[in-house]
């Protein structure tokens, strides 16, 4: 078991330190784990930006704290920001043809399909998104075939 | 992100992107659309995202507030020559129903170009 954690102000310009990190840690740790890298980031990236945008409000006095805790079984990535929370239910379907050209909503869209499991935790004064995908189960489809998307 | 125009042809600029396009990239992907092409009178522009590394979300959505500014002026936006990783989350979007993706620069050309 390894774990990483790291802790940045909400600004979306610490994204390249946090795809240095990432990818050490990946490279170091996770190397012969079966985990699709660039998948696996695209979904950190999406849950970062969330945190730091609709989370935090990008206020650089909230900080986002991103764990990378890898097991035999899993790699799990736990992100915090101390926003309110809001409601994934009411999430509409990007691919929907009425939603199609807009320009958001996205993001969580993906990381359901690049993880195995997503699930966000809300209590008062902080959101906590949790992913989970497990190793040597391949890719989603980025860089394999880990089945249909 | 780093992008250069690599081609001009008649009304088609062809604009070949490296590095990563993200949420910070944003404005920029518009910008070069609205600021640069736009008043050179290229309407028909190809995004070559054959140096590209990601697109995230918000890098999407870049492409489609690009492609609507271009329509404005009846031009068009295709994309051309991702790599099969950015081929395959552009697909999962939903993307490969809303824009012309081409598997080269060359085959977008002869499509596109006017």
């Amino acid at each position: 078991m390894v774990r990483i954690h790291f802790s940045f102000p909400s600004r979306t310009s610490f994204l390249p330190g946090i795809e240095a990190l990432y990818r050490q840690f990946m490279s170091d740790f996770a190397a012969e784990s079966g985990l699709c890298p660039d998948e696996i980031f695209l979904a950190v990236v999406e849950g970062v930006v969330n945190a730091v945008k609709h989370g935090n409000g990008e206020d650089p006095e909230k900080n986002v704290d991103v764990e990378l805790f890898l097991t035999e079984e899993a790699l799990h990535i736990t992100i915090k920001d101390l926003g309110k929370g809001f409601c994934p239910e009411t999430l509409a379907d990007p691919t929907h043809p009425d939603n199609i050209t807009l320009p958001g909503g996205r993001g969580i869209f993906l990381m359901k399909r690049l993880m195995d499991s997503v699930e966000y935790h809300f209590s008062p004064g902080q959101t906590v998104l949790e992913m989970k995908i497990a190793c040597r189960g391949g890719c989603h489809g980025m860089e394999g075939d880990r089945g249909a998307w | 992100m780093e992008w250069r125009v690599t081609e001009e042809l008649g009304k088609t600029a062809v604009v070949s992107f490296s590095g990563n396009i993200n949420v910070n990239d944003e404005p920029a992907v518009i910008e070069l659309v609205r600021n640069v092409l736009l008043p050179k009178g290229f309407i028909f522009v190809i995004f070559d995202l054959n140096g590209v590394e990601y697109v995230d979300s918000a890098g999407m959505g870049s492409f489609l507030a690009a492609r609507s500014v271009v329509n404005k002026s009846s031009g068009e936006l295709a994309l051309a020559a991702p790599s099969h990783k950015i081929e395959k989350i552009l697909s999962l979007a939903g993307f490969n129903k809303i824009f012309k993706i081409f598997g080269s620069v060359e085959e977008a050309k002869r499509k596109v170009a006017v």
